[in-house]
């Protein structure tokens, strides 16, 4: 028997029943986004996470049609403040990188008019210092991210923005459906 | 006399009418109708209350957008004129107006408008008026 | 006391922060734009960073009357017409839509603020007058009633009313 769970039986109710995350498929890979990065796949039994969302904005796409799933996750609103930096990593900004993740989907099969969008993050976190110390850096990283969509032609479906908590993001390519949780609480699922 | 609109028939795209004293709004609206997903058909557009009559009048219009202070013919005169003529029966009625006072909504119920939106509004609240209206066709 | 000795002209600095938040929902909503407050001693040096101005006036009507005035430096009235419309940055509109577009910032700020403080009574707001200031003859922050920046860019608010 796996020790960590005797552990935790023994001293609390299962996990399980107060966080059921979604799980992996058979063969399915975990994508793990990282702060400044982005991931897509058109497997159905892969699973995308983002954690640590503070300031930043998390992108979410799913193209049901096309069974094409991507994530970014970006933390400043505009490249033109640190060029150089958004050469070396473009998804760390909203102007930059949220073209890039839709590229990639793109690639993989899905089409923009199909697409489905959903953000999360924004929150203004005390002490986050990932923005530089810009004040509201969530708000603004949130109103870049809605800029950018508009210019792009592409509405929002759903958001769970705001606020003051860090959020992570569990994502099922193969329904596209996301569960947003701080802590081991699911907040919303998307 | 134009072949009076009779309300969308079911699936079939919806005639607008936008009519809105500022371009740059009828454009943004405009835009948002080539991408919220819902059948639309050709999309109209009139400066103001006394323009939009003459649209309703040549063309077949399902839905109209009307602002509230215009020149020549407010939105108000607008939607007066069109409930006194009786020509337009099932028109769909929305009313896009920075002025969301009480007493303006008031008006707008005696005037049968189906939806009110106020600006500002985001692009998806659009999306969601369009949407609202199809899903009553 | 007869009631027509409660009637008085509104004093403008009162409704600093109803105006502030209309401005910000009407940046925010239709605009994308981050709004950041002036301290008053910065705000000439602000105001005076602008190439040109663009200037909208809004005449309103209703339970109190007067005007709202909102300059804004020309270069944020291009950058907030691409965001308004969806379009690239860079595309630079001739003034016929520039005026319109700054107009309907103007008539949207008045009304958000007029729906804000007048709930149950109706407004009538006038068609925009829109104009174009050169550097030379800036906004006057001494009349100002509000001097912010929108996307870093400066803008400028002033509240007048009509005699009660």
């Amino acid at each position: 028997m796996n020790p960590v769970m005797q552990a935790v039986t023994n001293t609390a109710p299962p996990v399980v029943s107060a966080f059921a995350m979604p799980s992996l498929g058979a063969g399915g890979t975990r994508h793990v986004v990282g702060i400044g990065e982005f991931a897509v796949s058109d497997r159905p039994d892969d699973l995308i996470v983002t954690h640590a969302l503070g300031s930043c904005i998390a992108v979410c796409l799913w193209d049901a049609q096309a069974g094409v799933a991507g994530l970014i996750h970006f933390l400043l609103p505009e490249s033109r403040i640190n060029q150089q930096r958004a050469a070396e990593q473009p998804a760390a900004f909203a102007d930059t990188g949220i073209p890039l993740v839709f590229q990639a989907a793109y690639k993989l099969g899905a089409a923009k008019a199909r697409m489905r969008v959903r953000l999360v993050g924004g929150a203004e976190i005390a002490g986050d210092t990932t923005g530089g110390g810009t004040f509201n850096i969530g708000r603004r990283n949130l109103l870049a991210a809605k800029n950018v969509l508009w210019r792009n032609g592409v509405l929002i479906e759903k958001e769970e923005v705001g606020g003051r908590t860090v959020r992570t993001v569990h994502m099922t390519v193969n329904d596209g459906r996301l569960q947003v949780s701080t802590g081991r609480e699911i907040v919303v699922t998307l | 006399m134009s072949e009076q609109a009779t309300g969308a028939g079911s699936g079939r795209p919806l005639n607008i009418l936008i009519v809105d004293d500022s371009a740059m709004m009828r454009t943004m609206i405009k835009r948002v109708t080539g991408l919220c997903g819902v059948p639309i058909g050709e999309v109209f557009e009139a400066g103001n209350g006394r323009e939009a009559i003459a649209v309703l009048e040549s063309q077949r219009v399902d839905a109209l957008f009307t602002d509230i202070n215009m020149p020549v013919m407010t939105g108000t005169e607008l939607l007066r004129a069109i409930e006194q003529d009786g020509r337009w029966p099932t028109l769909l009625r929305v009313i896009i107006s920075t002025d969301g006072s009480a007493a303006r909504r008031a008006e707008a119920d005696e005037l049968h408008v189906r939806l009110y939106v106020e600006k500002p509004f985001r692009p998806e609240v659009m999306r969601d008026v369009l949407s609202e209206l199809a899903s009553h066709s | 006391m007869s009631s027509a000795n409660l009637r008085r002209t509104p004093d403008a600095t009162e409704y600093h922060d109803s105006v502030r938040e209309a401005l910000v929902e009407v940046a925010e909503n239709s605009f994308f734009a981050f709004v950041d407050p002036v301290e008053p001693e910065a705000a000439g040096e602000v105001l005076s960073m602008a190439p040109g101005w663009l200037q909208a006036t809004v005449v309103f009507e209703g339970a109190f009357g007067g005007a709202m005035q909102i300059a804004l430096a020309e270069p944020l009235a291009v950058e907030l017409f691409a965001s308004f419309l969806g379009l690239d940055p860079g595309e630079v509109p001739d003034d016929a839509r520039l005026f319109d577009l700054v107009g309907e910032f103007g008539n949207m700020v008045c009304g958000s603020w007029l729906t804000r403080n007048c709930q149950r009574r109706r407004f009538d707001l006038r068609h925009p007058e829109v104009v174009r200031l050169t550097s030379d003859a800036p906004p006057r922050t001494e009349a100002a009633l509000l001097v912010v920046t929108l996307n870093g860019q400066p803008a400028c608010l002033r509240l007048t009313f009509s005699e009660a």
